[in-house]
Protein backbone atom coordinates (compact mmCIF):
# COMPACT_ATOMS: atom_id res chain seq x y z
CA UNK A 1 0.00 0.00 0.00
CA UNK A 2 1.19 3.36 -0.59
CA UNK A 3 -0.01 7.02 -0.61
CA UNK A 4 -0.79 8.36 -3.41
CA UNK A 5 1.15 11.48 -4.40
CA UNK A 6 0.56 14.01 -7.16
CA UNK A 7 3.71 11.84 -8.41
CA UNK A 8 2.09 9.06 -8.46
CA UNK A 9 -1.16 10.24 -9.79
CA UNK A 10 1.46 11.77 -12.73
CA UNK A 11 2.69 8.56 -13.12
CA UNK A 12 -0.05 6.33 -13.43
CA UNK A 13 -1.41 8.16 -15.60
CA UNK A 14 1.65 8.65 -18.38
CA UNK A 15 1.96 4.40 -17.76
CA UNK A 16 -2.06 4.16 -19.15
CA UNK A 17 -2.06 6.77 -21.98
CA UNK A 18 1.32 4.93 -22.94
CA UNK A 19 0.36 1.47 -22.69
CA UNK A 20 -2.86 2.30 -24.54
CA UNK A 21 -1.00 4.84 -27.32
CA UNK A 22 1.06 1.42 -28.26
CA UNK A 23 -0.95 -1.13 -28.11
CA UNK A 24 -3.85 0.45 -30.24
CA UNK A 25 -1.85 2.44 -32.33
CA UNK A 26 -2.96 5.98 -31.55
CA UNK A 27 -1.42 9.34 -30.32
CA UNK A 28 -1.20 9.92 -26.92
CA UNK A 29 -2.88 13.19 -27.42
CA UNK A 30 -6.06 11.87 -28.41
CA UNK A 31 -6.66 9.77 -25.27
CA UNK A 32 -8.37 11.46 -22.52
CA UNK A 33 -10.08 10.46 -19.52
CA UNK A 34 -13.45 10.12 -21.13
CA UNK A 35 -12.02 8.02 -24.14
CA UNK A 36 -13.68 4.77 -23.63
CA UNK A 37 -11.47 2.28 -23.94
CA UNK A 38 -13.35 -0.74 -25.64
CA UNK A 39 -15.72 1.58 -28.09
CA UNK A 40 -13.29 4.19 -29.12
CA UNK A 41 -9.81 2.19 -28.41
CA UNK A 42 -11.03 -1.22 -29.22
CA UNK A 43 -9.00 -2.27 -25.94
CA UNK A 44 -10.03 -5.73 -24.54
CA UNK A 45 -9.70 -7.39 -21.60
CA UNK A 46 -5.83 -9.01 -22.43
CA UNK A 47 -5.15 -5.30 -22.44
CA UNK A 48 -6.64 -4.74 -19.16
CA UNK A 49 -5.21 -7.74 -17.94
CA UNK A 50 -1.32 -6.70 -18.99
CA UNK A 51 -2.04 -3.29 -17.77
CA UNK A 52 -2.93 -4.79 -13.89
CA UNK A 53 0.41 -6.56 -14.06
CA UNK A 54 2.39 -3.21 -15.49
CA UNK A 55 1.35 -1.85 -12.31
CA UNK A 56 1.73 -4.66 -9.75
CA UNK A 57 5.20 -4.96 -10.84
CA UNK A 58 5.92 -1.36 -10.60
CA UNK A 59 4.26 -0.57 -7.17
CA UNK A 60 4.57 -4.32 -5.80
CA UNK A 61 1.15 -4.86 -5.20
CA UNK A 62 -0.46 -7.10 -3.34
CA UNK A 63 -4.05 -7.72 -5.28
CA UNK A 64 -6.31 -10.59 -6.94
CA UNK A 65 -7.46 -10.53 -10.19
CA UNK A 66 -10.76 -11.75 -8.06
CA UNK A 67 -10.64 -8.97 -5.98
CA UNK A 68 -10.42 -6.56 -9.00
CA UNK A 69 -13.15 -8.74 -10.70
CA UNK A 70 -16.02 -8.27 -7.21
CA UNK A 71 -14.85 -4.15 -7.53
CA UNK A 72 -15.77 -3.91 -10.89
CA UNK A 73 -19.12 -5.63 -10.30
CA UNK A 74 -20.28 -2.54 -8.54
CA UNK A 75 -17.82 -0.03 -10.37
CA UNK A 76 -17.60 -1.10 -14.45
CA UNK A 77 -14.38 0.43 -15.63
CA UNK A 78 -15.30 1.73 -19.05
CA UNK A 79 -13.33 4.83 -19.36
CA UNK A 80 -9.34 5.77 -19.03
CA UNK A 81 -10.14 7.90 -15.94
CA UNK A 82 -12.58 5.13 -14.52
CA UNK A 83 -9.45 3.23 -15.03
CA UNK A 84 -6.84 5.19 -13.58
CA UNK A 85 -9.40 6.46 -11.13
CA UNK A 86 -9.01 2.02 -9.98
CA UNK A 87 -5.80 2.01 -10.66
CA UNK A 88 -5.16 4.82 -7.91
CA UNK A 89 -7.24 2.50 -5.61
CA UNK A 90 -5.12 -0.24 -5.87
CA UNK A 91 -2.05 1.19 -5.46
CA UNK A 92 -3.21 3.01 -1.89
CA UNK A 93 -5.83 -0.12 -0.61
CA UNK A 94 -4.67 -3.28 -2.62
CA UNK A 95 -6.98 -5.78 -2.25
CA UNK A 96 -8.69 -3.52 0.41
CA UNK A 97 -10.46 -1.95 -3.07
CA UNK A 98 -13.62 -3.96 -2.16
CA UNK A 99 -14.73 -1.81 0.67
CA UNK A 100 -14.18 1.10 -1.52
CA UNK A 101 -16.88 0.06 -4.18
CA UNK A 102 -20.11 1.73 -4.32
CA UNK A 103 -23.08 -0.10 -2.96
CA UNK B 1 -32.98 -24.88 -25.97
CA UNK B 2 -29.44 -22.69 -26.61
CA UNK B 3 -29.31 -20.52 -23.40
CA UNK B 4 -26.60 -18.59 -24.42
CA UNK B 5 -23.89 -18.40 -26.94
CA UNK B 6 -19.95 -16.91 -26.67
CA UNK B 7 -17.68 -16.04 -29.61
CA UNK B 8 -13.86 -14.50 -29.32
CA UNK B 9 -11.42 -13.52 -31.78
CA UNK B 10 -8.00 -13.26 -30.81
CA UNK B 11 -4.78 -12.43 -32.50
CA UNK B 12 -2.79 -14.96 -31.93
CA UNK B 13 0.81 -13.47 -32.49
CA UNK B 14 -0.02 -11.43 -29.25
CA UNK B 15 0.41 -14.88 -27.23
CA UNK B 16 4.02 -15.32 -28.51
CA UNK B 17 5.28 -13.57 -25.25
CA UNK B 18 3.56 -16.02 -23.11
CA UNK B 19 6.12 -19.10 -24.35
CA UNK B 20 9.28 -16.46 -23.20
CA UNK B 21 11.22 -18.22 -20.39
CA UNK B 22 11.19 -13.58 -19.40
CA UNK B 23 7.36 -13.84 -19.18
CA UNK B 24 5.90 -13.38 -15.58
CA UNK B 25 4.43 -16.66 -14.11
CA UNK B 26 2.48 -14.55 -11.66
CA UNK B 27 0.45 -12.93 -14.58
CA UNK B 28 0.17 -16.78 -16.28
CA UNK B 29 -1.28 -18.06 -13.33
CA UNK B 30 -3.75 -15.40 -12.59
CA UNK B 31 -5.21 -16.17 -16.07
CA UNK B 32 -4.50 -19.98 -16.60
CA UNK B 33 -4.88 -22.69 -13.91
CA UNK B 34 -1.18 -24.94 -13.16
CA UNK B 35 -2.69 -28.35 -14.72
CA UNK B 36 -3.37 -25.62 -17.90
CA UNK B 37 0.51 -24.25 -17.77
CA UNK B 38 2.41 -27.42 -17.34
CA UNK B 39 0.01 -28.99 -20.74
CA UNK B 40 0.76 -25.98 -22.86
CA UNK B 41 4.36 -25.99 -21.84
CA UNK B 42 4.49 -29.22 -22.99
CA UNK B 43 3.55 -28.81 -26.85
CA UNK B 44 5.94 -25.28 -26.74
CA UNK B 45 3.21 -23.73 -28.81
CA UNK B 46 1.74 -20.05 -28.21
CA UNK B 47 -1.13 -21.52 -30.01
CA UNK B 48 -2.32 -23.06 -26.88
CA UNK B 49 -2.34 -19.83 -24.69
CA UNK B 50 -4.25 -17.83 -27.46
CA UNK B 51 -6.93 -20.92 -28.24
CA UNK B 52 -7.35 -21.33 -24.44
CA UNK B 53 -7.66 -17.65 -23.43
CA UNK B 54 -10.24 -17.05 -26.18
CA UNK B 55 -11.70 -20.49 -24.99
CA UNK B 56 -12.33 -18.01 -21.10
CA UNK B 57 -13.80 -15.04 -22.93
CA UNK B 58 -16.05 -17.23 -25.32
CA UNK B 59 -18.00 -19.52 -22.28
CA UNK B 60 -17.71 -15.55 -20.49
CA UNK B 61 -19.86 -14.25 -23.27
CA UNK B 62 -21.88 -17.57 -23.18
CA UNK B 63 -22.82 -16.87 -19.75
CA UNK B 64 -23.78 -13.40 -20.68
CA UNK B 65 -21.18 -11.76 -18.19
CA UNK B 66 -17.89 -10.31 -18.32
CA UNK B 67 -14.75 -11.41 -16.73
CA UNK B 68 -14.59 -8.04 -14.90
CA UNK B 69 -18.39 -8.05 -14.10
CA UNK B 70 -19.37 -10.95 -12.49
CA UNK B 71 -17.61 -13.68 -9.86
CA UNK B 72 -16.66 -15.91 -12.83
CA UNK B 73 -12.67 -16.25 -12.54
CA UNK B 74 -10.85 -17.00 -15.64
CA UNK B 75 -9.14 -19.92 -14.27
CA UNK B 76 -12.86 -21.43 -13.51
CA UNK B 77 -12.97 -22.86 -17.34
CA UNK B 78 -9.77 -24.71 -18.02
CA UNK B 79 -8.76 -25.92 -21.25
CA UNK B 80 -6.66 -28.74 -21.65
CA UNK B 81 -5.04 -30.00 -25.17
CA UNK B 82 -4.24 -33.75 -25.24
CA UNK B 83 -2.85 -33.00 -28.75
CA UNK B 84 -1.22 -29.81 -30.13
CA UNK B 85 -3.83 -26.91 -30.49
CA UNK B 86 -4.05 -27.46 -34.43
CA UNK B 87 -5.40 -31.08 -34.15
CA UNK B 88 -8.41 -30.02 -31.59
CA UNK B 89 -8.45 -32.24 -29.37
CA UNK B 90 -9.22 -30.96 -25.97
CA UNK B 91 -11.18 -31.07 -22.34
CA UNK B 92 -12.91 -28.02 -20.73
CA UNK B 93 -13.25 -27.97 -17.40
CA UNK B 94 -15.75 -25.64 -15.43
CA UNK B 95 -15.49 -25.15 -11.82
CA UNK B 96 -16.21 -22.76 -9.37
CA UNK B 97 -18.54 -20.28 -9.97
CA UNK B 98 -19.02 -21.09 -13.41
CA UNK B 99 -20.00 -24.45 -12.64
CA UNK B 100 -22.68 -22.84 -9.98
CA UNK B 101 -23.98 -20.94 -12.24
CA UNK B 102 -24.21 -23.60 -15.27
CA UNK B 103 -25.96 -25.63 -12.42
CA UNK B 104 -28.50 -22.73 -11.42
CA UNK B 105 -29.47 -22.94 -15.15
CA UNK B 106 -30.80 -26.04 -15.61
CA UNK B 107 -29.30 -29.64 -14.29
CA UNK B 108 -29.72 -30.85 -17.67
CA UNK B 109 -27.19 -28.07 -18.88
CA UNK B 110 -24.78 -28.78 -21.08
CA UNK B 111 -22.15 -27.06 -23.81
CA UNK B 112 -20.50 -27.33 -27.15
CA UNK B 113 -17.79 -25.84 -28.38
CA UNK B 114 -15.58 -25.42 -31.28
CA UNK B 115 -12.74 -23.35 -32.80
CA UNK B 116 -10.50 -22.45 -35.82
CA UNK B 117 -7.25 -21.36 -36.27
CA UNK B 118 -6.16 -19.42 -39.65
CA UNK B 119 -2.24 -17.75 -39.89
CA UNK B 120 -3.27 -14.53 -37.74
CA UNK B 121 -6.11 -15.27 -35.51
CA UNK B 122 -8.28 -17.63 -33.22
CA UNK B 123 -11.58 -17.91 -33.39
CA UNK B 124 -13.84 -19.58 -30.63
CA UNK B 125 -17.54 -20.22 -30.61
CA UNK B 126 -19.12 -21.90 -27.61
CA UNK B 127 -23.03 -22.87 -27.13
CA UNK B 128 -24.50 -23.83 -23.57
CA UNK B 129 -27.34 -25.55 -24.02
CA UNK B 130 -30.11 -27.88 -21.77
CA UNK B 131 -32.59 -30.17 -22.80
CA UNK B 132 -36.08 -29.41 -22.48
CA UNK B 133 -38.39 -30.73 -19.94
Amino acid sequence: MAIVTNQIKEEVRQIVLEFFAEECEVEMSDINDSTHIFDDLDGDSLMFLELIEIFKKKYNLNIELKTIGKFNVKNPVRTIGELIHMQLLIIEHENNIISFSKI
Amino acid sequence: MILGVGIDIENHSRFLKYISPNCNPEFLLSVFTKDELDNYRKFKNHLCYAVSFSCKESFLKAFGVGWNNSKIQWTNIELLFNEPPENKNTNIRISGIAQKLLGEYNTNTSFLYNYSIDNSVVVFESILTCKKK
